[in-house]
């Protein structure tokens, strides 16, 4: 080959090798380009992806706040109970297991379709429940075959429990299976983890307080989803216990007055100094137990169908004419207005005449010369279809809402109802009539289109007991911190003074007490004890028949004892089909009776079955509260006034 | 002549730039793999005996002479297409393809061996022929490639017979034949890509459309990109940390000792290790490149020279196809993966290059 061919063929390759090696930087240039593009411009995106590939957040549920009587009885509980889990990827053979598991414990078809519809989009690593709710034998017969059943575990669970199922079902609530509707009012991811929720009552009004903060442990995680070690653990901190102004003879004594009747009806007592509620029961009930794990098809049908509606809470969702236990307010406000003075008398000749029509007294014989102690005593209707005229509605509309009627009462419950007030504009707008005189004779005896809700009744009647002061309402007391066991106040808001003339709150103490003593609400009283009251017939129209109406009376009370001390309010309400009705009566006696005789000494030691159910601190600071109110000095005396330190 | 001084006699011939780079990538692999491994001594040190294999291969290899070498070419070329053949009829079948050869325990890629027998033979031809530019010499290279080419795509392993494929291009290229050659292969490559398609099988094409668009199945095919690419981008500038890789250590990178064992090193070490290790390969490529430079010798520069080039382009494809930026084949990160076979072959190819180093000029 020639020497120049050589050269020539040389700077050939040279060249060649250069352009293959621009080539080739391009190509590495472009490499650390896109790692560049990687790990610096997107390295937050991929260290986010990274992250969540290995770790998985395992939430760590606690144990919900326990909710008690003022005394300590348990009134919502959490109870241990065992559960089946299989964790499907564990399991060799699924087929297989289930079926000798089926076998083994005797489990119906529908528990295996349950099974399948829970393991439905669950990752197989995710254990999923074959049967709650196990019983001793079957945890006995699984427990002695566990090494032949890997994958499959009993899981200890808490369940929440209502120790008297049907007692305490309005007021205290209940708490079920979390659903999308629940998440609409508390944060979903508050929920993670956990299997029930508030759903009515105080469990859902304090469900923040009682459910407690969750907790977590973050787990690493390898690329087939098995942990492989823990990087955090961040404690769940259990709820607080709520203890409640409830007391839990009250309640029995109204339960047992109205349920055990087979009355439908409500009854509030009520602490008339701070609003506490002792006692809340509304008839019929239902049994809150069977709510927490998700009704049966069998029990809803049932509380459906009932025509009682079991499900309605009728102490504060009840709509009813207060009927005559609207006279002794009116009776306050025309006193204090000067529309009449204290000593007023009227003759009542057992009807009132206005523009041709005739008002009748429940009376008609009449009761005479009547004044305001003789009108509250015996209800006299004349006397008040007179006062009507007097004050004017005006007047009459400013009476009942300065009491609290006609808007929703607040108390720490959920729902409740506003009542009605019914005002000129308000027919105007609603019925498209004027007002006329008429309609305020017929509201001067608590009638017409008036209606409120027991809750609202008892409330008012307080602000007589008390000299003047609306109180709010309140169920709870105190929240316990389960870890400390100290005891938190929950403060009762301040109480509003009316600002009522003595003068007008003696005439009806006078009247009111009258009223029991020798008046319509005589069966009341019981010896020993002062009490105050005023009995109210509420007349429903239900229907026509033979072209009359036909009324449907409901059966009030309002009253509290003792007249000077007060220490309970109540306020009845009994739905009624007859005339003259007075069922309201033996209820109210029966509270205050449970109330102030037999209350007032602390009650048994707790059965042994409740005090074990409690983890040892919460009997603890509940029995360390149970202590408390003895120091006030309740303790024997007769009469004595209770600490009000928030009343006044 | 002393004792010691014939003992390290055949070290005299090796090149440092390149001993340098090997040994440093020898470093990292060792790291990377130790880490990887959930700190297994057993894969470090198997490793460890591949590099051994290696080191004594490359250095017997750097000491003969690049004639001796070149006279070995056609046989090897020969032994090479009979094995591929061999492998079509008898081979043993793994993941729905014929690659291996073997005996026994003893498995062999016959692929393997013609990465390196075709750049022999066709230097050894573009060597003495006097007129490259005539279009004798484009055909005659064409065919030397399209045998081992279609046997091996037969396999079927089609991102071999690219490598091979593309070595082949890259002697034609630096022997000088003429330009319209490749104009000519680049439109035909460009043209029968749409009528190629129809010939790919199932797995082939799947992994071309998970190159396009790895999310269409991302727990399925697309998984191993996803998640190299994951653990690229999470290490950021400077990496999670030896042994800190979540990627690397808890399974989500697969492969992540072999193919993908550069997304492993990227996880732990971050651009501030891939730069390095860029530039260390660069240190090698380019030193290669310099030996052909160099060399006058036809046969050593046009081995050198392509040796050099293949090298890069297993490092680019690997990165490539582990940052996202090419599909997924089977190509091993060059002396960082685990295993033996490819690292054999890598070192037999430093060896020939400080072979036609340590000899010049010795031939014609």
């Amino acid at each position: 080959m020639p020497l120049s061919e050589s050269l020539k063929r040389t700077r050939s390759f040279r060249f060649r090798l250069g352009v293959a090696a621009l080539l080739m930087l391009l190509a590495i240039l472009g490499v650390v380009l896109r790692v560049l593009d990687l790990q610096v411009l997107h390295y937050s995106k991929f260290r986010e992806l990274a992250y969540d590939n290995h770790v998985a957040l395992v939430p760590l549920a606690p144990p919900r706040g326990v909710i008690l009587a003022d005394h300590g009885e348990v009134l919502a509980e959490n109870l241990p109970t065992y559960a089946l889990e299989i964790t499907p990827d564990q399991v060799p053979h699924l087929q297989q297991s289930l079926q000798f598991l089926q076998h083994l414990l005797n489990l119906s078809p529908e528990d295996l379709q349950q099974f399948a519809a829970r393991r439905a989009g669950k990752p197989d690593f995710d254990p999923i429940v074959l049967k709650a709710d196990l019983n001793p034998t079957q945890i006995a017969a699984v427990s002695v075959r566990a090494m032949e059943l890997p994958g499959v575990r009993i899981a200890a669970m808490m369940h929440r429990h209502y120790p008297y199922d049907a007692l305490f079902s309005h007021v205290v609530g209940y708490v079920g299976p979390i659903t999308a509707a629940d998440l609409k009012d508390f944060h979903a991811s508050k929920y993670v983890g956990r299997n029930y929720i508030g759903k009515n009552g105080l469990e859902r009004y304090y469900e923040r307080k009682l459910r407690g903060v969750m907790g977590y442990e973050i787990k690493d995680i390898n690329a087939r989803g098995l942990p492989v070690g823990t990087l955090r653990q961040i404690a769940a901190h259990p709820g607080s216990n709520l203890i409640t102004h409830l007391r839990l003879r009250v309640q029995e004594a109204g339960a047992e007055a109205l349920q055990g009747k087979g009355y439908r009806g409500a009854v509030i007592a009520m602490d008339p100094n701070n609003g506490g509620i002792l006692a809340m029961v509304t008839s019929p009930s239902f049994n809150a137990n069977w709510f927490v794990d998700g009704i049966s098809n069998a029990h809803w049908q049932s509380l459906l169908n009932n025509p009682g509606r079991p499900l309605m809470n009728r102490a504060d969702n009840g709509l009813y004419p207060p009927g005559s236990c609207a006279k002794p307010f009116y009776t306050i406000q025309a006193v204090q207005e000067g529309v009449i003075s204290p000593d007023f008398h009227t003759y009542c000749p057992g009807n009132y005449q206005l523009g041709g029509h005739t008002y009748w007294d429940w009376n008609r014989g009449g009761f005479g010369e009547t004044g305001i102690t003789k009108a509250l005593a015996w209800s006299v209707d004349v006397f008040y279809y007179k006062l009507a005229v007097k004050m004017g509605i005006d007047l009459q509309d400013k009476t009942l809402w300065r009491f609290g009627f006609g808007q929703k009462t607040p108390i720490d419950l959920p729902g409740g109802a506003n009542g009605l007030v019914p005002t000129p504009a308000w027919k105007r707008a609603h019925l498209h009539a004027p007002w006329y005189t008429g309609d305020s004779v017929i509201l001067g005896i608590g009638q017409g289109y008036l209606l409120e809700t027991p809750l609202q009744l008892v409330r008012a009647v307080s602000a007589l007991a008390n000299g003047g002061y609306l109180v709010q309402p309140q169920v709870a007391k105190a929240f316990i911190d389960p870890q400390s066991g100290k005891t938190i106040p929950i403060p009762n808001a301040a109480p509003v003074n009316l600002h009522i003339s003595a003068e007008a709150m003696h005439a009806v103490h006078l009247g009111m007490e009258a009223c029991v003593n020798t008046g319509t609400c005589h069966t009341v009283s019981i010896p020993g004890i002062s009490i105050a009251g005023k009995t109210g017939t509420a007349q429903v129209p239900m229907g026509y028949k033979n072209g009359h109406t036909i009324y449907n009376n409901d059966s009030l009370f309002i009253g509290w004892a003792p007249v000077d001390h007060p220490k309970i309010a109540v306020a009845v309400v009994v739905e009624n089909g007859g005339y003259n009705a007075w069922q309201a009566l033996p209820v109210a006696r029966a509270v205050i009776k449970a109330y102030l005789q037999q209350d007032q000494t602390p009650p048994a030691p707790a059965p042994q079955k409740l005090s074990t159910k409690l983890s040892a601190k919460v009997a603890q600071s509940a029995s360390a509260h149970y202590d408390a109110p003895l120091s006030h000095g309740e303790k024997g005396s007769v009469n004595p006034r209770p600490a009000q330190s928030t009343a006044q | 002549m002393n004792r010691s001084q014939r003992l390290f006699r055949p070290l005299q011939k090796l090149d440092p730039a390149l001993l340098t780079g090997v040994v440093i990538l020898m470093g990292i692999s060792l790291a990377v793999l130790y880490s990887g491994s959930q700190e297994s001594l057993r894969v470090v040190f198997a490793q460890l005996f591949h590099f051994a294999i290696g080191f004594i291969v490359l250095i017997t290899i750097a000491n003969t002479p690049p004639e001796r070498i070149r006279a070995w070419a056609p046989a090897l070329y020969g032994i090479g297409v009979i094995l591929l053949a061999l492998t079509l009829v008898a081979g043993k079948t793994s993941l729905g393809a014929r690659r291996w050869l073997g005996a026994g325990p003893i498995t062999f890629q016959p692929s393997e061996l013609m990465k390196l027998a075709l750049p022999l033979l066709m230097a050894y031809y573009y060597s003495q022929q006097e007129n490259v530019r005539h279009w004798r010499a484009a055909i005659t290279g064409l065919i030397l490639i399209a045998i081992p080419f279609l046997l091996i795509a037969k396999e079927p392993d089609l991102g071999t017979a690219a490598q091979i494929g593309a070595a082949g291009i890259f002697m034609m290229w630096l022997a000088g034949v003429r330009r319209r050659w490749f104009i000519g292969l680049l439109i035909i490559v460009a043209v029968s890509g749409p009528v190629m398609w129809h010939f790919l099988h199932g797995y082939q094409k799947e992994r071309i459309l998970t190159f396009l668009d790895p999310q269409r199945d991302p727990l399925g095919a697309g998984y191993h990109i996803i998640q190299s690419m994951i653990a690229v981008g999470s290490g950021g500038f400077w990496g999670k940390g030896w042994f800190n890789g979540t990627q690397v250590n808890l399974d989500f990178l697969p492969e992540a000792q072999t193919d993908f064992v550069f997304a492993g090193f990227a996880e732990e070490f971050g651009l501030f290790g891939v730069l390095i290790l860029i530039a260390t390969y660069l240190l090698i490529v380019l030193r290669g490149l310099v030996i052909a430079f160099e060399s006058r010798d036809a046969f050593g520069r046009l081995i050198a020279g392509t040796l050099s080039l293949t090298f890069f382009l297993y490092i680019f494809i690997n990165m490539g196809m582990t940052t996202g930026i090419l599909p997924v084949v089977g190509v091993p990160l060059p002396l960082i993966s685990y295993g033996g076979t490819a690292m054999l072959t890598f070192m037999i190819g430093l060896g020939i290059l400080m072979s036609v180093h340590a000899h010049p000029r010795t031939h014609e």
